[in-house]
């Protein structure tokens, strides 16, 4: 079984990101760095959806199960990739289009059963607010030259996500997120090959739309989740991405080098990091074997 | 009634009861299942070594056994989250969108449409069975296991075994390590609701 999910989860989507990479960059070059590269976010847009139907290829269109619309928050997420360098300076078009997207996005992935029906509204904006954080603070990053570091720092908040949701029982959420990972990882050495220094520029709106998505997905469907306690871990989760940016743009001193990518690295993933310990410590302990 | 004789009174007395038997018999009674009676077991193969054992504590419904097995019915009801492999983590994975997805498809139900005369005591029942949001006519061997009438009334058992590809019902996860073929063994109970 994990070497399935290796071939389809991982394999499979890496090799189209490497293929599609290498080959945008052979014919398609910018001359100025300055201008926004769409080539990273069709790349990890394509390589996304190769992964999801190499991994669940009865998916329905449209979908039958609520999880399924995954998929078309994969293709927003792709859409938001390529607009988000272009929009990132403009600020009211940005704030439209980022309030506009995470609204709609929140409204679709909110399942309409009855244990969260009450609170409707509240889940709605809470997932909404969390994808707009994450869409905002990382459209900052775009503006300016970070280099490759928040695409590597994101790809280790998305790993840690993927503890988050195996923990709310959700497997298939957690592959999810593993190829996610795998993308952004593979994005990260292939761009540090190349010296193709600024893949952040869009690509970054991947993890801003999904880690939120994934969380707040993995709650609805856990089945200890009551629809009534404030689900802290899940929130702590879904902003991996802003804390990325604030620990990427918030001044550090003296720091320089190795020590500055250190500690921004810490920074950057401690409310993730602390989502897993609260999950871990309220997991099941009576299995003394595992299945 | 006033001039009718003794005799004719007990006659028509008699002629009544005689009727209303008849059509007890020819309209047999809804049974409902008794969920703590009734048992919803599952089999499965796990990693092709040993079959693995799992159940459903909560199943609820009615049947109906008449004498003319066309006219017998089940309609039963199965909540998914109800789901018990005597493993927290493993019955939280079963409820996930892997398995049975026991958020958004909260039951499993099985109607009949067509009931027939089988072998021996056993009805030859098609139905309609809905598990995952996947619909599919099946059909099962339903033997009649006994009745029994007591101070709360009669009471009727059934069992059925039979075996479904769970993959045929959208749970393609893990066909590697647990197989596809699930017996499905369900032992029901039922009474009059007095």
């Amino acid at each position: 079984m994990e070497f399935a999910f290796f071939l389809e989860g991982v394999a499979a989507p890496v090799a189209t990101l490497v293929v599609l990479i290498l080959i945008g960059n052979r014919f398609w070059r910018l001359k100025d760095e300055r201008q926004a590269d769409p080539l990273p976010a069709i790349a990890c847009g394509i390589a996304l959806t190769v992964a999801f139907f190499a991994m669940f290829p009865k998916t329905a269109v449209p979908p039958k199960e609520h999880w399924q619309w995954i998929l078309v928050v994969i293709w927003s997420a792709t859409a938001a990739a390529l607009i988000m360098p272009l929009i990132s300076r403009i600020t009211i078009l940005r704030m439209v289009m980022w309030i506009a997207t995470s609204l709609a996005l929140a409204w679709l992935v909110f399942p309409t059963w009855e244990i969260f029906a009450d609170k409707r509204n509240w889940w709605v904006g809470g997932i909404a607010i969390a994808i707009f954080a994450n869409l905002e603070s990382t459209s900052h990053l775009s503006r300016k030259r970070h280099g490759l570091s928040p695409l590597f720092m994101v790809t280790i908040g998305t790993i840690l996500t993927s503890i988050v949701v195996v923990l709310a029982n959700q497997a298939k959420f957690a592959q999810i997120c593993g190829s996610i990972a795998a993308v952004l990882g593979f994005l990260f050495l292939v761009c540090l090959l190349l010296d193709k220094r600024e893949p952040i520029r869009g690509s970054m709106a991947f993890p801003s739309i999904l880690i939120p998505v994934l969380a707040f997905l993995a709650y609805f469907f856990n089945p200890d989740s009551d629809g009534k306690s404030f689900p802290t871990a899940y929130v702590l989760t879904s902003i991996t991405p802003l804390m990325v940016a604030i620990a990427t743009l918030c001044p550090m001193g003296k720091l320089k080098g190795w020590k500055r990518f250190a500690v921004v690295q810490v920074l950057s993933i401690i409310p993730v990091a602390i989502a897993v310990v609260m999950l871990l410590m309220t997991a099941s302990t009576e299995d003394p074997y595992s299945y | 009634m006033k001039n009718m004789s003794l005799k004719t009174q007990v006659c028509a007395v008699l002629l009544i009861g005689i009727c209303a038997g008849h059509a007890s018999s020819a309209f047999a009674d809804e049974l409902t299942i008794d969920g703590g009676h009734s048992s919803v077991l599952f089999r499965v193969m796990h990693k092709n070594t040993a079959p693995f054992y799992g159940r459903f504590n909560e199943v609820s419904g009615t049947f109906t056994l008449a004498d003319n097995p066309a006219d017998s019915s089940f309609d039963v009801v199965i909540k998914t989250e109800s789901v018990d492999t005597n493993n927290k983590k493993r019955d939280g994975h079963l409820k996930s969108p892997d398995f049975f997805n026991a958020r958004e498809f909260p039951t499993i139900s099985f109607k009949s449409t067509k009931v027939e005369k089988g072998e021996k005591d056993t009805l030859k029942v098609t139905g309609d069975l809905t598990c995952h949001g996947v619909t599919k006519s099946i059909t099962i061997d339903v033997v009649q296991t006994g009745a029994a009438s007591g101070p709360q009334g009669e009471s009727k058992g059934i069992e059925a075994i039979f075996t479904i590809k769970r993959s045929e019902f959208g749970m393609e996860y893990g066909l590697e390590a647990l197989g596809d073929d699930v017996r499905v063994i369900v032992a029901l109970e039922g009474g009059k609701r007095g």
